[in-house]
């Protein structure tokens, strides 16, 4: 199986914009990511997107003809996430169209080949990849496989979605009842938590104090009045006994591209490649009701497993008797050895809720169960950077289908020490965890320099 | 041969308050979500009705904000997200009209193992920890969805 490594990658700033195409903001982060690599369009062998709602209805305003339409039913409205102001605009849905008429375009499914036109590519493969809120990993893995297998040399991976997304509904489980919001799922983990392992308010309360302080150093972060601090995060509204307002990540409008090629042509576009050198995945059902522990992240305890097995596999595989290597240890890419998750030095973790935190951390081993609390409370008394430096998906807004890209991105960033005023302390080794519906399923990456 | 529509069936029946399950043809295995087919063996389903009362038992309870649904407008969402955030709102769905008349959220398991994202009858006003026995009041299907409406038990039906 051939290698892969990120040559170029770009994002753009997340806002609360519910306005403009799905496909100008795919194009922006292409544009940002092509003025920072020596990547050309007609390298691109293959062109994949990422976004929730497959790149049909995006439920913004300007979409409103096309969720009547593909929804085939009078809950459109409720299905957008809108509020009942928000459903006064979209009736008359002609008029409104009228109004709007620059920007009044619908989603459109064929996105991959949209974005390849756009960008000027020409490229063997492109499709569309929908995992709701870790299409942008599985897209990055889709991408991996095509190199890995030789279908392509260089493959280019877009995430990006509108705020309105309907991809932050999975109305296909009906087990949920009503309750098919994130804050219903967030609200039963978040007690069964709590039951399990005695965090308190307070506790929880310092994951967003320290995504909003991290987030304030990311220039893509979804901007705020002020940062808020623990004193705001307590005193925020409470949504259910559990969850205050700032204790929710917000959707918002953002993309994310990144660049991947093979080991045989990477250096014509980069001298410092960022080798993805570990990828688990693991589903365990679609249906929050299916989950069988309220305190613990399954899928992703076995994610991170096959990760951490992969990436010990790929530094035995490659290592080479190579005495210039020095102390690193040696692959063919110079890559540290990874043992285990505690040689994990940066890590962009799926931080939905405040509770996914702690849950995260200790499933992916970084904290004992029952101690990821613990563990959260010491980033925040330190400010570390080393988990989520851009803020995470509280801090720095979740624009679904993009989240996971950007969480490479910034893994990427701060492996090659470009992270700038959020930068860890000179990492060499980071993993990307990005998880869907109530972490049903799992991707992790791990990344290496 | 043409099927019937299982799933049409099954919400035929849940709108008019009757919940029903899916079983296995082939290996009698309760399917759930309902499905066609079987997850286990891929053989064809029938809708089953339940012959006695749903029972079950709360796997976990968390109580909901009466006016949830009007917190958005009233805290700080909007102001998060900045001054080109207008309607920013939390990843939360707390946009959405909830009825204010419910208070407690729960995930049930029912007997046989089927779980189910529900909520307590407004007239069970405690919250009920886990393990606590209810009966399935009454379902339907409203503008959210599919609904399911729980009661504590009373220790004389056990």
């Amino acid at each position: 199986m051939r290698r892969v490594c990120v040559v170029g990658c770009g994002t753009t700033p997340f806002t609360g914009k519910s306005h403009g195409r799905l496909e100008s903001i795919l194009l922006h982060s292409v544009q940002n990511m092509l003025k920072n690599s020596r990547c050309d369009a007609g390298d691109v062998d293959a062109v994949l997107v990422a976004n929730a709602a497959g790149g049909y209805n995006n439920n913004n305003k300007t979409s409103s003809i096309s969720n009547a339409t593909t929804t085939g039913s009078d809950t459109a409205a409720e299905a957008d996430g809108s509020t009942p102001d928000d459903k006064s605009h979209m009736m008359p849905k002609a008029t409104h169209a009228a109004e709007s008429a620059p920007r009044s375009r619908p989603g459109s499914g064929y996105m991959a080949s949209v974005l390849a036109e756009l960008a000027g590519m020409r490229p063997k493969i492109s499709h569309s990849v929908e995992s709701l809120c870790s299409s942008g990993s599985n897209a990055i893995v889709t991408g991996y496989a095509y190199i890995a297998s030789n279908l392509a040399d260089v493959v280019m991976v877009s995430g990006a979605e509108m705020r309105d997304t309907q991809g932050r509904v999975l109305w296909w489980d009906d087990s949920r009842g009503q309750f098919k919001h994130p804050i219903y799922w967030a609200s039963i983990l978040t007690r069964g938590y709590r039951r399990a392992f005695g965090a308190s308010d307070e506790d929880l309360a310092m994951v967003p104090a320290r995504a909003f302080a991290n987030a304030r150093a990311n220039p893509d972060a979804l901007k705020g009045k002020r940062t808020r601090t623990l004193h705001d995060v307590m005193q925020s509204r409470r949504l259910t006994d559990d969850i205050r307002l700032l204790d929710c990540s917000r959707p918002c409008t953002g993309g994310a591209t990144i660049l991947l090629a093979s080991e045989e042509v990477h250096a014509k576009y980069t001298d410092s490649p960022v080798w993805i050198t570990g990828i688990g995945q693991k589903t365990l059902s679609a249906g929050f009701a299916k989950t069988q522990s309220t305190s613990r992240i399954e899928s992703t305890m076995h994610a991170c497993r096959d990760a951490l097995r992969m990436a010990q596999g790929c530094a035995t595989s490659h290592i080479r008797n190579d005495p210039d290597n020095g102390s690193r240890g040696a692959g063919t890419s110079g890559v540290r050895p990874i043992r285990g998750i505690l040689d994990i030095d940066v890590a962009e973790i799926h931080d939905a809720f405040s509770v996914c935190e702690p849950m995260i951390l200790e499933a992916l081993g970084m904290a004992e169960f029952g101690k990821g609390v613990q563990a959260s409370r010491d980033l925040y008394e330190t400010q570390s950077r080393s988990v989520n430096p851009r803020g995470g998906l509280i801090g720095a807004g979740h624009p679904l289908g993009a989240t996971g890209v950007a969480q490479a991105v910034e893994v990427t960033r701060q492996l090659l020490s470009e992270a700038h005023g959020r930068q860890a302390d000179s990492p060499e080794s980071g993993l990307v965890h990005n998880m869907a519906a109530a972490g049903t399923s799992s991707t992790v990456l791990i990344m290496q320099r | 041969m043409t099927r019937r529509d299982i799933i049409s069936e099954f919400e035929a029946n849940l709108r008019r308050g009757v919940f029903c399950i899916t079983q296995c043809d082939s290996c009698k295995k309760t399917v759930w979500p309902p499905s066609e087919f079987c997850n286990a063996c891929m053989g064809d389903t029938s809708l089953k009705m339940p012959d006695n009362m749903i029972t079950g038992r709360i796997i976990e309870c968390a109580g909901i904000t009466p006016d949830i649904a009007h917190a958005k407008n009233k805290d700080g969402a909007c102001s998060m997200g900045g001054s080109d955030a207008s309607g920013d709102a939390p990843y939360d769905g707390t946009s959405h009209n909830i009825d204010r008349t419910r208070s407690y959220l729960c995930l049930v398991e029912l007997e046989g193992g089927i779980r189910l994202m529900a909520c307590m009858d407004e007239d069970d006003t405690l919250f009920a920890p886990p393990g606590s026995p209810v009966v399935l009041a009454r379902c339907g299907i409203n503008k959210d969805g599919s609904e399911y409406v729980f009661k504590i038990r009373p220790l004389q039906q056990d």
